[in-house]
C-alpha cells in the first residue's frame, strides 16, 4: 500500500493484541514496520514523532482493542 | 459564544488553522482559515471538511474508522490542527477527523470538545450560548 500511513496502520493492527496486553489506553509511536515508542500521552508521542521524523510519516495511536469508531449522521 | 440558528441547525463561526506542536509541514496556501461549524451533538469526534486541512498545508498523524448516515466502517485520516471560536475560545492541538468535500458546512463540533463545554439551549428564543472554563 502507497497511501500515507498504510504500513504503519497495518504495523499497529499486527502489534495490536500484544500492545492491548502491556500498555492499553496508552499512545504508540509507529513509523514503517516499527514501533518507536510508548508514551502518556498522544502529544508527548507527537513530540517524539516530530523530533525523530519528518511530519505525515509517521503515526500516533490510541492503543485500543478495537478501532474507536466516530458517527456522524449529518454526513450523507 | 453565542451561536446563530440556522435552519434546525445550531451553528458558530470558526476559525481553523495549524496546532502549536505541529506546524505546517507543506507550504500552506492559508495561514487560517475562517468558516462555520455545526454543533453536531449527533457526531461523536470533531471533523473539518479535507479541502480546509489541505489548505493550511496539514499531513495525517493517524487513522481512523467512521459511520455515517449512507456508509459504515470508512478509513479516514486524521489531523492534529487548532481550533478558534469567538470570544477567545481556542482548542489547540486537537485530533479531528477528515471530511470529505462534498459536505455543506466546514466542520462538525462533536462530542470530544463539546464533553469540555457547557450549553444552555433555549429553543422558542433560537439560542444556545456555550461556554468553556479553560
Amino acid at each position: 500500500m502507497d497511501t500515507p500511513l498504510a504500513r504503519e496502520f497495518q504495523t499497529f493492527n499486527a502489534l495490536r493484541e500484544q500492545l492491548m496486553k502491556e500498555h492499553p489506553g496508552k499512545f504508540v509511536l509507529i513509523k514503517d514496520d516499527k514501533q518507536i515508542g510508548i508514551f502518556e500521552n498522544e502529544l508527548e508521542a507527537i513530540e517524539k514523532g516530530k523530533e525523530m521524523f519528518d511530519q505525515g510519516s509517521f503515526l500516533v495511536n490510541e492503543i485500543a482493542d478495537t478501532n474507536d469508531v466516530a458517527h456522524y449522521r449529518l454526513v450523507a | 459564544m453565542n451561536e446563530r440558528m440556522l435552519s434546525r441547525l445550531i451553528v458558530t463561526p470558526i476559525g481553523f488553522s495549524y496546532a502549536s506542536l505541529l506546524p505546517p509541514l507543506l507550504t500552506p496556501q492559508h495561514n487560517s482559515i475562517d468558516g462555520t461549524a455545526i454543533i453536531d451533538t449527533g457526531a461523536t469526534k470533531t471533523a473539518v471538511r479535507i479541502d480546509i486541512l489541505i489548505a493550511l498545508g496539514l499531513v495525517p498523524i493517524g487513522i481512523d474508522f467512521v459511520n455515517t448516515a449512507s456508509q459504515m466502517n470508512v478509513a479516514t485520516y486524521q489531523f492534529i490542527m487548532k481550533l478558534s471560536f469567538p470570544d477567545d475560545i481556542v482548542f489547540d492541538n486537537i485530533r479531528v477527523n477528515s471530511l470529505p468535500v462534498n459536505q455543506p458546512v466546514e466542520c462538525l463540533l462533536g462530542m470530544d470538545i463539546l464533553m469540555k463545554c457547557h450549553l444552555e439551549y433555549n429553543g422558542p428564543n433560537h439560542e444556545c450560548i456555550v461556554t468553556v472554563n479553560q
